[in-house]
């Protein structure tokens, strides 16, 4: 039971690679950091782990099977800027109901208020939506998250609050999880093992 | 900042005045087109060619038609042709525009294909032969001139589209399994539908004057319909006798008409473009 990323190879169109024959594996129940500075490549892996973009070689497997292409993904990714993760058109409860009926008390352990639910995206804060992002991904499917800088633009108190109440749910499932981030202290905190970006390329 | 501040509200206080405009104009025509009597538009209503009068606003023809109510009546023919082609060309954009920028390379050049194809072909020549081909009547009209107005608003889309196809919440959808159906419908179209409704508004005095264009060169309607196009031929021989109201009051109308719904399509696109409206 394993997120096996198995000799991947990856490149921007026109550009030089990016991946080169980069291994790793993820075991559920466990949380492995992404460290690395900017612009090594840190979210592009994040989306070929939750398949948003296809790697040229290799593959990325989920407990023995490949991602499905045009099937719900059990590789669900958090981004950075939720107010760019969202429908800017769309109601709160609709954009949860995208993805499953969320049970109410993981809304309530997220820290989500109900009254949040009639409101659209610019009427939230970035951290109000970040939690509905959250809620979002924990589909009763999913098997690992790939969180991308998830908290990185919100201060000290929201990002604690955000990552105790998710990793406390993460680990009563025992998903998998991926932490991409430039922050040593976080990684170092709630990571079990770290990879550096480097050194996959 | 005060700039910002004081364009935002007179951009919806012009939008507003011209939407009244409209209101009371099209209000006018259906009103006029319901009560005005239709035995008025049957020959030797009065007496034939006589000039504007108290009796007959806008004169009568050589049948002696008041040429009042075959106007009016001509122009809600005009306006319902319009709602109808203009709504038909818009959903032919907007389905083309987003097919074409969500469904793939393949997709997306046939669509580019049949854009320019259309494009190419001078404009009038190909309404008439859609008209022709369909057989005239409304049907001919309403074909021939929805399949040839879409094409800028499609391409409009397309663009439109291909910014938001790569926006990260329709990355979220399809990794949590939507359709590119449910995508194209639920996250696209409440996204360009300020687009459609410019782009619909816009469209409609060009689609009035085509269909006057058209019935004026005698395609689509018998010659007793009371189409704007085909009072202004029947006009014609008239004007250089002095009778000047056949040509001009029918004319002038239709101008009136579409010079408001394209003044209103201006403004409402100064108000929904974010470039024009909080620049």
């Amino acid at each position: 039971m394993a997120l096996v990323i198995d000799g991947l190879g990856f490149a921007y169109p026109g550009g030089p690679p990016l991946f080169h024959d980069a291994s790793f594996r993820v075991e559920a129940g466990s949380v492995v950091g992404i460290t690395g500075p900017s612009g090594t490549g840190k979210s592009t892996l994040g989306a070929l782990l939750a398949g948003d973009i296809r790697p040229r070689l290799g593959g990325v497997t989920v407990d023995g099977a490949p991602l499905p292409r045009r099937a719900f993904r059990p590789v669900q990714l958090i981004h950075q800027h939720p107010e760019r993760a969202v429908n800017r058109t769309w109601r709160m409860s609709a954009v949860l109901r995208e993805s499953h009926a969320v049970p109410p008390e993981t809304l309530d352990r997220l820290g989500i208020k109900p009254e949040w639910a009639d409101r659209r995206p610019g009427e939230l804060s970035g951290g109000e939506l970040q939690r509905f992002c959250i809620a979002r991904a924990l589909h009763p499917a999913t098997r690992y998250l790939v969180a991308d800088e998830m908290t990185a633009m919100f201060d000290a108190i929201t990002q604690a609050a955000i990552w105790h109440r998710l990793l406390e749910i993460v680990r009563e499932r025992g998903l998998g999880m991926v932490v991409i981030s430039h922050e040593s202290a976080l990684l170092d905190r709630i990571c079990d093992e770290q990879v550096a970006v480097e050194t996959l390329r | 900042m005060t700039t910002s501040a004081d364009r935002k509200p007179r951009g919806r206080r012009d939008l507003l005045v011209s939407l009244g405009v409209v209101v009371a104009v099209v209000a006018c025509v259906v009103a006029g087109g319901l009560l005005l009597d239709p035995a008025q538009m049957r020959p030797s209503a009065g007496a034939p060619l006589s000039p504007p009068s108290l009796r007959h606003l806008f004169g009568t023809d050589h049948l002696g038609r008041d040429m009042f109510t075959r106007t009016v009546h001509g122009l809600s023919l005009s306006l319902a042709i319009g709602v109808l082609t203009a709504a038909v060309s818009t959903v032919i954009s907007a389905v083309l525009g987003i097919c074409a920028a969500l469904f793939g390379r393949w997709v997306d050049g046939l669509v580019s294909w049949v854009i320019d194809l259309s494009i190419g072909i001078p404009h009038l020549i190909f309404m008439v032969l859609l008209a022709f081909v369909v057989g005239g009547g409304i049907p001919g009209i309403v074909l021939g001139i929805a399949l040839t107005h879409w094409m800028s608003l499609a391409l409009l889309v397309r663009a439109d589209v291909r910014q938001i196809r790569s926006a990260e919440f329709m990355l979220v959808s399809r990794g949590l399994g939507r359709s590119p159906l449910f995508i194209a419908w639920r996250h696209v179209t409440p996204l360009i539908l300020p687009q459609l409704l410019v782009g619909f508004v816009l469209m409609f005095p060009h689609v009035i004057l085509h269909e006057a264009a058209l019935t004026f060169l005698g395609f689509g309607f018998s010659p007793q319909t009371p189409a704007i196009g085909i009072l202004l031929s029947e006009g014609m021989p008239h004007i250089s006798s002095g009778m000047w109201w056949l040509a001009v009051f029918p004319g002038l109308t239709l101008l009136l008409v579409v010079l408001a719904i394209a003044r209103l399509g201006d403004r409402i696109r100064t108000v929904l473009d974010p470039a024009t409206s909080h620049g």
